[in-house]
This record gives C-alpha cells, sequence and structure tokens, in this order.
C-alpha cells in the first residue's frame, strides 16, 4: 500500500498526501455472540430455586417425665390426624370415643383435612370464650400419627397445613396398635 | 442533468450498548453463579408454604432417597477432610491421605463404613458408576449415629436438615429423627427442607 502511495504521490506533486481515513468501527457481532453465549450458559446453570426450610422442633425423648410440667390435653381439645398408605389421610377428634373419618388433602373437597382443622379450631375458641374450659390456655392439640406404609410428602403436607392454619400445638406421635387396628377396616 | 444519486449509507447499528448490558449481565451471573455440585442422590423434596431459606453454611444434611437410601452431605470442604479424619482413625479405616481428599471433594456420600475404603480408592470416573447403597440407620447397626457423632464433637455451629424425597416412605425418615434425637446426639431442633409452593 504504501508503495502505491510513494508513486502516485511523485505524479501528482503539490497536493497533500492525505493518509486515508478508516472508520474507527469495530465489528462487535462476535463479541456480541460470545456474550450472550456466556450470558444462557450462567443463566442455566444458576440455581434459581433454592431450598427452603421447615423448622421441626421435637419434643425431647430422653427427658424424663415430669409430672407437674406435663402439658394435659382436654378431651375436647385434641384432633388425631393419621397417615396411611396410598396418601389416604384420616382423622377423629377426642380420646375417649374416636370416630375416625377419611378426609383429603385438596382443599377443594368437601371433606379436605383443612376445613375439618379449621372447625376444630373455631369450636375450641367459642368454648374458650364461653368460659366452659378451666384452663384459658387451651387451643386445639393436634397430633400427628404416621403409620408404616405413610410417604414422607404426606407427612410434609400435615406438618404444612399446620403452618398454613396456625395451629398453635402440634406433635408427631408414634402410632399405637388401637389405632392401625381402628383404620384397617376402612 | 447528472442523476442524484442518494448516498447510500451501510444500515450499521452501534453494538456497544448491547455489549456493554450483555457483559454486565455475564459479571453478575458469573459472580453470583454457585454451581450445583455433583449430587450422587437426587432428592425430589416435597412442596411446602414455609419460606425461609436455608442457611448454606455449616449446614449438615441428612438426605433420604426414593429407596430409602440415606446419604450424609457435609457443606464445608474443610469440615468433610476434619470428618474423615476422625472417622478413618475410630473405624480404624486406614485410609490413605488422597482417599480422604477424595472424600472432602464430595457433596454427598451414602456408603456405609466397611465399603468406604474401597469407594474412595476408586477413581472419580469409577465412583459415578457405583450404585451407593446408603448409610445404614437401623437400630443394630446405626452408622449414621457414628457420623454425626464425629460431627457433633467437631463443632457446636451446625445446623442440621433433613432432605427427603416425597416418595420416600416416611418410615424412613422417622428413623433418621429417631437417630437424630438419641441421648448421645440430642438434636431436637432441625430442618426440613422443602420447595417453595404457591398458597394455596
Amino acid at each position: 500500500m504504501s508503495e502505491v502511495q510513494d508513486s502516485g504521490g511523485e505524479k501528482k506533486k503539490g497536493k497533500k498526501i492525505r493518509a486515508k481515513k478508516h472508520s474507527t468501527h469495530i465489528d462487535m457481532t462476535p463479541m456480541v455472540d460470545l456474550a450472550f453465549l456466556l450470558l444462557t450458559f450462567f443463566l442455566f446453570t444458576t440455581t434459581l430455586s433454592k431450598p427452603k426450610a421447615m423448622p421441626l422442633i421435637m419434643p425431647d425423648k430422653n427427658e424424663v417425665p415430669d409430672p407437674a410440667k406435663e402439658t394435659k390435653v382436654d378431651d375436647e381439645d385434641a384432633m388425631t390426624i393419621i397417615l396411611s398408605k396410598n396418601n389416604r389421610v384420616f382423622y377423629y377428634f377426642g380420646i375417649k370415643e374416636p370416630k375416625v373419618e377419611q378426609a383429603s388433602f385438596d382443599a377443594t373437597k368437601p371433606n379436605s383435612l383443612r376445613k375439618a382443622i379449621i372447625e376444630k379450631k373455631k369450636e375450641c375458641e367459642s368454648r374458650l370464650k364461653a368460659g366452659s374450659t378451666t384452663n384459658e390456655r387451651h387451643k386445639v392439640v393436634i397430633l400427628i400419627k404416621a403409620d408404616k406404609d405413610a410417604k414422607y410428602k404426606n407427612m410434609i403436607d400435615v406438618l404444612d397445613e399446620m403452618n398454613i392454619n396456625e395451629v398453635p400445638v402440634y406433635a408427631i406421635v408414634d402410632i399405637t396398635d388401637k389405632e392401625i387396628e381402628m383404620i384397617s377396616g376402612l | 442533468m447528472a442523476k442524484v444519486k442518494p448516498h447510500r449509507k451501510k444500515p450499521t447499528l452501534d453494538m456497544t450498548p448491547v455489549v456493554d448490558l450483555a457483559f454486565l449481565l455475564v459479571t453478575f451471573f458469573m459472580l453470583t453463579a454457585k454451581f450445583k455440585p455433583d449430587e450422587p442422590l437426587v432428592v425430589d423434596s416435597p412442596k411446602a408454604t414455609y419460606d425461609t431459606p436455608v442457611k448454606t453454611e455449616n449446614l449438615i444434611e441428612v438426605q433420604v432417597g426414593k429407596e430409602k437410601q440415606v446419604f450424609l452431605a457435609v457443606d464445608n470442604k474443610n469440615a468433610r477432610y476434619e470428618l474423615i479424619n476422625k472417622i478413618s482413625e475410630s473405624k480404624g479405616l486406614n485410609l490413605t491421605e488422597d482417599e480422604k481428599k477424595a472424600y472432602s471433594v464430595m457433596a454427598a456420600v451414602g456408603v456405609p463404613f466397611n465399603q468406604l475404603k474401597g469407594f474412595l480408592a476408586a477413581s472419580p470416573e469409577d465412583r459415578k458408576s457405583i450404585k451407593q447403597p446408603g448409610i445404614p440407620t437401623d437400630s443394630l447397626n446405626n452408622e449414621l449415629k457414628e457420623w454425626l457423632i464425629a460431627l457433633r464433637f467437631m463443632s457446636n455451629k451446625y445446623v442440621y436438615a433433613i432432605k427427603g424425597d416425597q416418595n420416600a416412605d416416611y418410615t424412613a425418615v422417622a428413623q433418621v429423627i429417631t437417630t437424630l434425637q438419641s441421648k448421645e446426639l440430642k438434636l431436637n431442633k432441625f430442618n426440613l427442607i422443602t420447595n417453595l409452593e404457591t398458597k394455596k
């Protein structure tokens, strides 16, 4: 290139030789390509859904039971939820004369577990207002029991119901033989 | 008369802002990205409405898989090294330095003590093809308890969590809970890991 310019300069004397002005533009397309490639890569590799935690506090099993400290549950405040195979869930109220009923996890169904919990909660609250219970602290107490065929998902679902319905006192308790017998026929 | 030729201009677009934006996003994702460690156990956690995020620092995760296999995942690499050192000593496994290092780079491990040496001695590629049977948790041979006791002696700052698969049997999870609550460990407060679900 310089040679050509030299020869050209000899012919046209007097005229100023001007260096050809190149535009300062760079083709950015490959750069953009690369940038977006990296962008997509990082978009796909980042974990967007961070796991959440459900805190669970279990009663201390090793503690020697102290009758003075033990909370006594009134028969009319208690509700027991039993989990079984094939996502079945049962519940009964009270302790003395249990009448087991089957419920559904689906909140839209008429026999949903949520409805039963809400109704029990209301019932306990109205009793508290009427002053028929001697102990003012008493509210609904839910015992959760799972038999050997229950799935972990069901347990989480029930614990979640406790959170949704703001159940103040609930506990996971081992299932008794009597209860296994009660639900076996259903 | 000469025809007036319109001055032809290339339809160029100034890409500079696009590049700026793209690189800004790249930098953002690069800095925030935390790569998913290679998890040997696929756990499909159940959905719940709880929305407290898990603090991943000092997290000890007991994973329960679909087939009841129990895996132990310790968050910190240094903690993992210290743990395997302790286990190797207390169980007389005679692990070499390389084998201990191999353990410290793995996210979750579910191998009984008697298979641990062979598993860690294998090459990383071979290790992937080995199906890990899970840590025994039954009351006669509760190896999970020994792992957790070793961790308990190491530090008090650990947060314990159970990450169960939604299709796992509850009894498998109950066994882990019983282990956590045993009189040697006395862990009555722990977390259950769930995925967020929109409120019903």
